[in-house]
């Protein structure tokens, strides 16, 4: 059927072959353009250290009677990766950000030590030994990640809302890993001892405490059984909680959409209790995201997300706490959720929007909402980027709406607009 | 009235009556596959390779834009697919990050945010990677080839040549476009022209292969022209140089190794 389809295709646009003429005329007009002298000069291999800056001034809307406040950031982000012999590695990622206002207990210059580490791997390429500061991640999710087990402490600053944006910032762990890789499959054993008991605000402090609490380790089984199908599984344990399972998988659907989910079943904290109490309950409870990416030929990508936590409060739990506590010492909770990078609700979703080249060309409109369908607050966030040569110039807007008790209405920045400016060197 | 799909199936046949008679004749020991063949085997080099990439865009006459990618292909022993692994080089923005295409395995792989995202064929047009594909793609593997016969056509030199017409139509569901025109010099096999279609019929992009030049033992195109389908006047010029052979593991082409991809 397709093959008639396609067949009926060719012959289609080959008759239509009627604006052939204009078209020789474009194709003659195509073939005569002559490049810039350097335009094919560039290196043929990525430079080992890569480096950018970013500065962002901007206008903070605040609620309960507090004053509209100025927000500025500077932040600097390096990369080394240096093939040290032909199959050793070294690795060491490092960002500089200073925020004002800091956030929640936060100082206002934070440096994140993200990487620091030497791997190994075998001629063949299937087998693999990392030691370090290593930044593992997993998940095919957006917005929440239930089977990415090191997620928990790894954000040290917070500069964006924009959840592909904030993985850039994430703080590895200390690990040893080894991978083995197969035709169609791999398998990876990651272990993470307990380093620190605390996480640290200290500006400089490689911060052990927040990606090192708790010795725990992670076993990773990938497979692809076709090629538009692949699938994870897990086991992990944290001395401190016990063992979660877990899986994950993506599928291709046509030739436009992408399906995938998340599942995390196991031993966790409860959020609450990990934000109030002074020795945490741990219960045995699901994480899941469900959703999917669908891509437009005019360069629209839109993706939906079904998120659920059965750590977090639910509706009734919601209005219990902030009864006993306070809307305003809920932010701590709000606090321990984002640490965690989790979902303060029992349930959300998140639709996600990009727009390539909007109206001109290397203009990228982004649009984000998440919406807690709970108590049916919602934070919105919307971005124009414009890609010069070296530099992006972008203006973001960001709102939390909702009733006074809501998650995002209760919170205590209303709206902020900002203008950035990034610079590759 | 004629309905749709008697319609198409007029379409389908029409060609077939057309190819008929004295011309069809004189083309019957022409194997169209084995030609598409041949001429893949010109455009790809058959050994494991890595060849650097310039895409130069043009908008209305005036360079817009230039990248830089790393694409390392080699065909792989299971199932026989030709993959690709392309690596950003310019601009510094996407230095580092991957993208990876095994059939419609597709990955994208930013070394910023580690993260190895599935995309979807559609997605993937959106960038400058599907550009650099153009060239290195293998097409006999997932295309049904027909001969369309004879004609002379202009080369990317804008030379009249005399060439076989190849209607390509997607054979596995690895195939990116619904359908391929690609237009062979007889005297030498070597591609010419190809107008890249969709399922609709709507043109994508139209590729010139030019500026021939031995590497890795064949004369290859080392330039290729390719003009939007909607909008002819968005052009890309890309160009290949420092093709070498290499030993590419497989392993490279999975998703799983791509947080340890460094080249070579």
């Amino acid at each position: 059927m397709r093959k008639t389809r396609a067949g009926a295709a060719a012959f289609v646009a080959a008759m239509l072959g009627a604006g052939h003429a204009g078209a020789v005329a474009s194709d003659d007009a195509a073939l005569s353009l002559q490049p810039q002298a350097g335009a094919s000069n560039a290196a043929s291999s990525p430079r080992s250290l890569r480096a950018f800056g970013e500065l962002a001034v901007g206008r903070l809307g605040q609620r309960y009677g507090q004053p509209t406040e100025d927000s500025r950031r500077a932040s600097l982000d390096l990369t080394w990766d240096a093939k040290l012999a032909p199959q050793w590695r070294a690795v060491l990622s490092n960002r500089l950000d200073d925020i004002h206002p800091a956030g929640p207990g936060g100082r206002s210059t934070l440096n994140s030590v993200r990487e620091a580490f030497f791997g190994w791997q075998s001629g063949d390429a299937r087998q693999g030994v990392d030691l370090g500061r290593v930044n593992v991640r997993f998940g095919p999710a957006y917005g929440f990640n239930p089977t990415d087990y090191f997620r928990e402490g790894s954000s040290r600053a917070v500069t964006t809302a924009d959840p592909l944006a904030l993985r850039e910032n994430r703080l590895g762990t200390v690990m040893l890993r080894a991978q083995r890789l197969w035709d169609g499959g791999a398998v990876s054993v990651a272990v993470a001892p307990k380093l620190k008991d605390e996480p640290s605000r200290e500006s400089f402090s490689l911060d052990l405490g927040a990606t090192n609490h708790a010795d725990r380790a992670l076993v990773s089984v990938s497979m692809q059984p076709g090629g538009s199908v692949s699938a994870q599984a897990f086991a992990y344990h944290d001395r401190g909680t016990g063992w979660q399972l877990g899986a994950n998988g993506t599928a291709l659907w046509g030739d436009a959409t992408v399906a995938f989910f998340e599942w995390s079943g196991g031993k966790d904290t409860e959020l609450l209790s990990a934000t109030f109490d002074t020795s945490p309950k741990v219960s045995t409870r699901h994480r899941a995201v469900a959703g999917l990416t669908y891509t437009t030929p005019s360069k629209l990508s839109i993706t939906g997300e079904l998120q659920y936590n059965g750590f977090a409060l639910d509706r009734r739990q919601w209005r219990q706490a902030v009864d006993q506590v306070g809307v305003e010492a809920m932010g701590a909770y709000l606090y321990e959720v984002q640490r965690r990078q989790d979902i303060a609700s029992r349930k959300a979703v998140m639709v996600y929007a990009t727009q390539k080249d909007a109206f001109v060309k290397n203009l990228d409109v982004t649009a984000l909402v998440r919406y807690n369908t709970e108590d049916r607050s919602r934070f919105v966030w919307a971005e124009a980027r414009y890609h010069f040569r070296k530099v992006d110039v972008a203006l973001q807007w960001q709102a939390n709406q909702g009733r006074a008790s809501s998650e995002y209405g209760g919170l205590v920045d209303r709206n902020l607009v900002q203008v950035l400016a990034a610079f590759y060197f | 009235m004629m309905n749709r799909s008697t319609f198409v199936r007029s379409l389908v046949a029409l060609p077939a009556c057309l190819w008929l008679g004295p011309p069809g004749l004189a083309l019957a020991n022409v194997d169209p596959q084995a030609l598409l063949a041949a001429s893949d085997a010109i455009r790809n080099p058959s050994q494991p390779f890595r060849v650097t990439v310039t895409l130069i865009e043009f908008e209305k006459g005036q360079q817009v834009d230039t990248s830089t990618l790393t694409s390392y292909a080699r065909t792989m022993e299971a199932g026989g697919q030709f993959a690709t692994l392309v690596r950003f080089v310019e601009p510094a923005r996407d230095a580092g990050k991957l993208m990876l295409k095994n059939g419609k395995d597709l990955w994208f792989y930013d070394p910023g945010t580690k993260s190895s995202v599935r995309i979807s064929p559609q997605q993937r047009l959106m960038g400058e990677a599907s550009n650099g594909d153009v060239i290195t793609v293998s097409f006999a593997r997932d295309y049904k080839a027909t001969h369309g016969g004879e004609e002379k056509t202009t080369d990317g030199e804008r030379k009249e040549r005399k060439a076989h017409k190849l209607l390509l139509a997607a054979a596995t569901d690895d195939a990116t476009y619904a359908a391929i025109e690609l237009w062979v010099d007889t005297e030498n096999r070597r591609p010419i022209k190809a107008r890249f279609l969709a399922d609709s019929g709507r043109l994508l992009k139209t590729a010139y292969y030019r500026r021939y030049q031995s590497q890795l033992g064949a004369e290859r195109p080392t330039e290729t022209v390719i003009i939007d389908g909607l909008n002819p006047q968005q052009v890309t010029i890309v160009r290949l140089s420092d093709f070498s052979a290499r030993n590419i593991p497989t392993a490279w082409f999975q998703r799983d190794h791509l947080p340890r991809f460094q080249g070579d």
